[in-house]
């Protein structure tokens, strides 16, 4: 697509002012070595959204499935790592029960030193029987977690949010055109940062990656974390057991439970835009990408260009696509969604704070 | 001679500037193609290899080649005195003897002295005159005590610097003594020298890539002195107040304060044997280069051609890396030396850090 | 006079030729209007200059991602043990007078003087308390050996049960290398538009397998400042005065020793939840799985250890993320701090 698009532009503004069209006429054609400058940006402006928004439909078409994965806490991966640290947590356990028995039944200490002694117990067999269970009872509480979410995302119609997060990103993948998926609001920006100087074009797609590979991340990264603390809840639940580790292991099986149910606060944020987006007006929380005047001055100045009678650096390089100058007349980049990629992002974050110590 | 050098390498630059000027001057023919190829190419060449490689290789040959020479090895070459170096309050022919900050301690002294006497005499008057309760005799009389003795120590105070002083530069010593001078040179270098590496590889094209490398060649060059230097300032700040700091001590309601000031002043003083105890790490840290076998380490020169540096090119040898002439082959450096010579300067800084941040409130 | 006059003069006459380059400076990406063939030419030269600068990053990523065909040997390296004997012994030998100066001082008391009933039992506590520790830190060179060898053989028995090994694409080293290689290559494509346009990328991946060469080099040497300062931190945690101080000490010592467990968690995490991810949801895109899985490498040990939370890591995050040059070493200055929450303030001072 990119190459016949740079031809044939190419091709367009050879041939429209330059009647001559040998070998010579073209290399000594002025009007196309200008059109150098602005293929340049348009290739870097598509390119660099190309690598920003890969994968962006993957997402998008999953988005719903992508907030509900966990980890199957039966599967052999997590299972694997679990009864590594199953064996060598066991013995472990099994050994301080034993000593703490021994201590009770022989050695007469203190009252206080056997009242602990006694709790220690409690709270060993407690953790052992936890631990044997470890399986069925993270994949009860994913499981949990898993229906709870699926009910709150029951409550409003995600691909509200979808469609918006396409209109203002843009995913190539499902765009039929893929001229529209690289001029939709937000990459319009990213287009006047490059033509007005290629050195912004580098900062203005920032947010793109951010943004899309942010998100990418971040699921993979909670499957992973949770992947993790599944596997080393008999270690969690060890350090809880003793009272000069507890506070560890306190903090230990707090991340395990939050980032189980983090999941739930996803779901909680998407329903919130998606209220957002249908309860407002539309245009509220909108900006115009380019004001209609000037919308209609950059379709001529392309026109233009490509004739070679006027130079407007910051527009040089746009398609001539009729489709493009109508979207350039009046373009509105929607706020609410992209503030929603951040909260979906950051969130979670806090909310995790205002949670922090709720283990006795 | 090395000027003659440069001499010539500008002169050509400037010829071969020179040289293109006339593509330019007498502008290409517009009608011919190949003319204007030929000043498209070789504008561009002027901008980025005529005019720009030189300067860059310039920049980073005869400019910072000397610079590493002289301040990149200065904290290798010296870094035992200028780690056991301290001031000295009490002895005038020693070295570091340093009259002021004994004047500043005896103007604390003799500012808090007359409170003392005050103290002293309100407390041993109350006791004397004033019948209260028994508790209040009893508190008195422990505080006369408690007053007594602190002033003992008051007026010893510089006598107690100045063995703090002598005993963390003993220990020191003895530490620093133990690392091995030639392991210390060796992980060292190979951290400073391997960043040159990078930056010389990677400058020559572009410097902004190079960047982060060029600046952590100052940051380990200078970074070390820093750090003893911010040591001897708050060494001497918290020597001139190390008096208050006892006077505070003793007085109930402002014990933390005297306590921060009498920890602050024994940490940072005896900060020089955790610096000393890093170049012993430091030392010890060659057997790094170990890890993987010789040939598993990957290594990187400052080759910028098939067939490897300039100098490789034009049949000159490396010889490691202070390698002659400078603008050719460096030394090659290993992922491991570059990692753990990186890590040996983060350590100079570290230590001290962590050590500040892990000792405190030990006194009681 | 001067040779350097002359020098800086021929300089930065050498630096202004260019503007002999008359009137028609259509310069490089100005608009003016140049013919084509010209630009041809300029892109010809340019294009040698940006394919010799993805040249010369192709070396340095070979340099810098040779670690993720080595993680084994990185994440179990720990210093020569032999190596530290002899330094430990030196700091026994000084510790060794303050005890012997300890124990005579407190059998004298005993002996000598006696005082009420609790004054013994303490002095008592204390000279059995002073024995043990000096039997302890007569011992800690072989303490240092158990606790560096269990840990050493625990993070081979869990990459034992990884991949780690092979370099195919399903191991831990070869995800990681995929997710920088992902990077390097959109910095290739980048450059070759515009000479500066991958330099962002080109910093995130260089920053990223930086601090993993530099965490791991870091790790030895704290391991080895903890191993030798191991009799030290003995001492100190023995004496009542000094016990918080030998129990921050002795907290450090045992964190960084273990740390390379967490690591090797964190390749057993990597490869399991990669394996997990594509059976819940095959075709989740790699770049950014890899991309990932540089961050959980590098903060699995610190979560492992229950000493972070996730903001912390979003923090992190961030700052990766933002990786100016600079930062590294902020960045290199914060992963050496492992350190629990802020230890409660005793209470108030004791009254007269």
């Amino acid at each position: 697509m990119l190459i016949i698009f740079s031809l044939l532009t190419t091709v367009i503004a050879i041939t429209v002012p330059t009647p001559d069209l040998s070998l010579k006429g073209i290399l000594l054609s002025k009007t196309a070595g200008q059109t150098s400058w602005w293929l340049k940006r348009t290739i870097y402006a598509f390119v660099s959204l190309d690598y920003s928004k890969e994968d962006f439909g993957f997402i998008i078409d999953n988005l719903s499935d992508l907030i509900l994965i966990n980890p199957d806490a039966k599967g052999t991966e997590v299972m694997g790592g679990l009864h590594f640290f199953l064996s060598l947590i066991q013995p472990l356990y099994l050994l301080t029960i034993t000593v703490t028995a021994f201590y009770l039944i022989f050695i007469s200490g203190s009252p206080s030193g056997r009242a602990k002694a006694k709790s220690l117990m409690g709270s060993l067999i407690l953790g052992m029987i936890i631990i044997s269970l470890s399986p069925v009872l993270l994949s009860a509480l994913a499981n949990f977690s898993a229906i709870t979410t699926k009910a709150i995302m029951g409550q409003a119609d995600v691909s509200v949010v979808t469609d918006n997060l396409q209109n203002v990103f843009g995913a190539p993948e499902n765009m039929p055109d893929y001229m529209a998926s690289h001029t939709c609001t937000l990459c319009l920006m990213h287009w006047m940062a490059t033509f007005t100087e290629i050195e912004l074009g580098y900062y203005t797609f920032l947010p793109f990656m951010i943004m899309i590979w942010g998100l990418g991340v971040y699921f993979f990264l909670r499957f992973a974390m949770i992947t993790l603390w599944m596997m080393i809840f008999p270690l969690s639940m060890l350090l809880y057991s003793f009272e000069t580790t507890k506070a560890v292991g306190r903090n230990m099986l707090e991340q395990t439970i939050m980032w189980i149910f983090l999941q739930i606060f996803n779901a909680v944020v998407i329903i919130a835009i998606t209220l957002c987006i249908i309860q407002s007006q539309p245009g509220i929380m909108t900006v115009p990408g380019v004001p209609a005047w000037m919308g209609e001055l950059l379709a001529i100045g392309i026109v233009g260009t490509a004739a070679g009678a006027i130079n407007i650096p910051f527009i040089g390089g746009l398609a001539v696509s009729p489709v493009v100058a109508a979207r350039l007349s009046s373009p509105l980049i929607e706020f609410i969604p992209f503030v929603g990629c951040f909260a979906m992002l950051l969130a979670p974050l806090f909310i995790m704070r205002l949670f922090k110590g709720f283990l006795p | 001679m090395k000027e003659n050098r440069i001499i010539i390498l500008i002169t050509a630059v400037a010829l071969v500037c020179l040289a293109c000027a006339p593509f330019a001057i007498a502008e290409a023919d517009p009608l011919d193609p190949i003319a204007q190829a030929a000043e498209g190419a070789a504008e561009a060449s002027a901008k980025y290899f005529i005019v720009a490689i030189p300067i860059r290789m310039w920049f980073q040959y005869e400019m910072m080649y000397p610079w590493m020479l002289s301040y990149g090895e200065s904290f290798i070459n010296n870094y035992k005195e200028a780690i056991l170096a301290n001031p000295s309050l009490l002895d005038s022919s020693a070295k570091g003897y340093n009259p002021g900050i004994t004047n500043a301690v005896s103007y604390s002294i003799s500012l808090m002295l007359p409170f003392y006497i005050l103290a002293i005499v309100l407390t041993g008057a109350y006791i004397m005159f004033i019948s209260g309760s028994i508790e209040g005799r009893v508190k008195a009389k422990n505080l006369l005590k408690r007053l007594v003795v602190s002033m003992i120590f008051f007026s010893m105070s510089p006598l107690i610097l100045e063995t703090m002083l002598v005993t963390s530069q003993s220990i020191s010593s003895a530490i620093i003594n133990q690392a091995d001078p030639a392991n210390v040179r060796m992980v060292l270098e190979g951290g400073i020298w391997g960043s040159y590496v990078i930056f010389c590889k990677l400058g020559v094209t572009d410097l902004e890539i190079s960047i982060a490398y060029w600046t952590s060649l100052y940051v380990m060059a200078w970074l070390p002195y820093m750090v003893i230097g911010m040591r001897h300032i708050m060494m001497c700040l918290f020597c001139m107040v190390f008096p208050i700091g006892i006077a505070l001590y003793s007085f109930v309601y402002m014990r933390d304060i005297g306590r921060k000031i009498l920890e602050q002043t024994i940490v940072w003083i005896y900060l020089q044997a955790f610096l000393s105890m890093a170049i012993l790490v430091i030392s010890l840290g060659a057997s790094y280069y170990y890890l993987l076998p010789a040939d598993q380490n990957p290594k990187l020169t400052n080759a910028i051609m098939p067939l490897g540096s300039l100098g490789e090119s034009l049949g000159m040898p490396s010889t490691g890396y202070q390698g002659s002439p400078a603008y050719v082959s460096l030394g090659p450096t290993s992922i491991l030396s570059y990692a753990v010579g990186s890590m040996g300067y983060a350590l100079l800084i570290a230590v001290p850090f962590m050590m500040l941040r892990l000792l405190n409130k030990f006194l009681p | 006079m001067d040779k350097h006059k002359i020098i800086t003069v021929l300089v930065i006459a050498a630096f202004f030729m260019p503007i002999i380059y008359a009137d028609d400076t259509a310069g490089e990406d100005s608009l003016e209007a140049k013919s084509f063939a010209k630009v041809l030419g300029e892109e010809a030269v340019k294009g040698i200059s940006k394919g010799w600068m993805i040249w010369m990053c192709q070396d340095l990523y070979t340099f810098l991602s040779s670690i993720t065909g080595h993680l084994r040997e990185y994440i179990i390296a720990n210093p020569p043990i032999d190596d530290l004997k002899g330094v430990q012994g030196f700091f026994i030998a000084l510790m060794q007078p303050f005890f012997v100066l300890g124990i005579v001082l407190t059998s004298a008391y005993l002996l000598l003087y006696s005082e009420s009933p609790r004054g013994r039992a303490k002095a008592k506590a204390v000279l059995v308390r002073l024995v043990y520790a000096l039997v302890l830190v007569s011992l800690s060179p072989l303490i240092i050996m158990l606790l560096i060898t269990f840990s050493s053989n625990l993070s081979g028995a869990i990459m034992d049960y990884t991949n780690v090994d092979s370099t195919s694409a399903d191991s831990a080293g070869g995800i990681i290398e995929e997710g920088s290689g992902h990077m390097h290559h959109m910095f290739d494509v980048l450059t070759i538009i515009h000479r500066t346009g991958g330099v962002e990328l080109l910093l995130l991946w260089e920053t990223f397998l930086l601090i993993m060469n530099f965490v791991i080099a870091m790790r030895y040497l704290l391991v080895i400042l903890w191993s030798i300062m191991f009799p030290v931190t003995l001492l100190l945690f023995s004496f009542t005065p000094t016990k918080s101080i030998g129990k921050k000490f002795l907290h450090q010592t045992f964190l960084w020793i273990f740390v390379q467990v967490g690591w090797a968690i964190a390749v057993l995490l990597i490869e399991s939840s990669v394996r997990g991810m594509d059976i819940a949801m095959p075709g989740y895109p790699m770049a950014k799985i890899g991309l990932a899985c540089l961050f959980l490498f590098l903060t699995t040990p610190r979560v492992v250890f229950g000493l972070m939370d996730w903001l912390s890591l979003g923090v992190e995050v961030v700052e990766i993320v933002n990786a100016a040059p600079l930062s590294m070493g902020a960045l290199t200055m914060d992963e050496m701090k492992v350190e629990r929450e802020v230890i409660v303030e005793e209470p108030a001072l004791d009254n007269l």
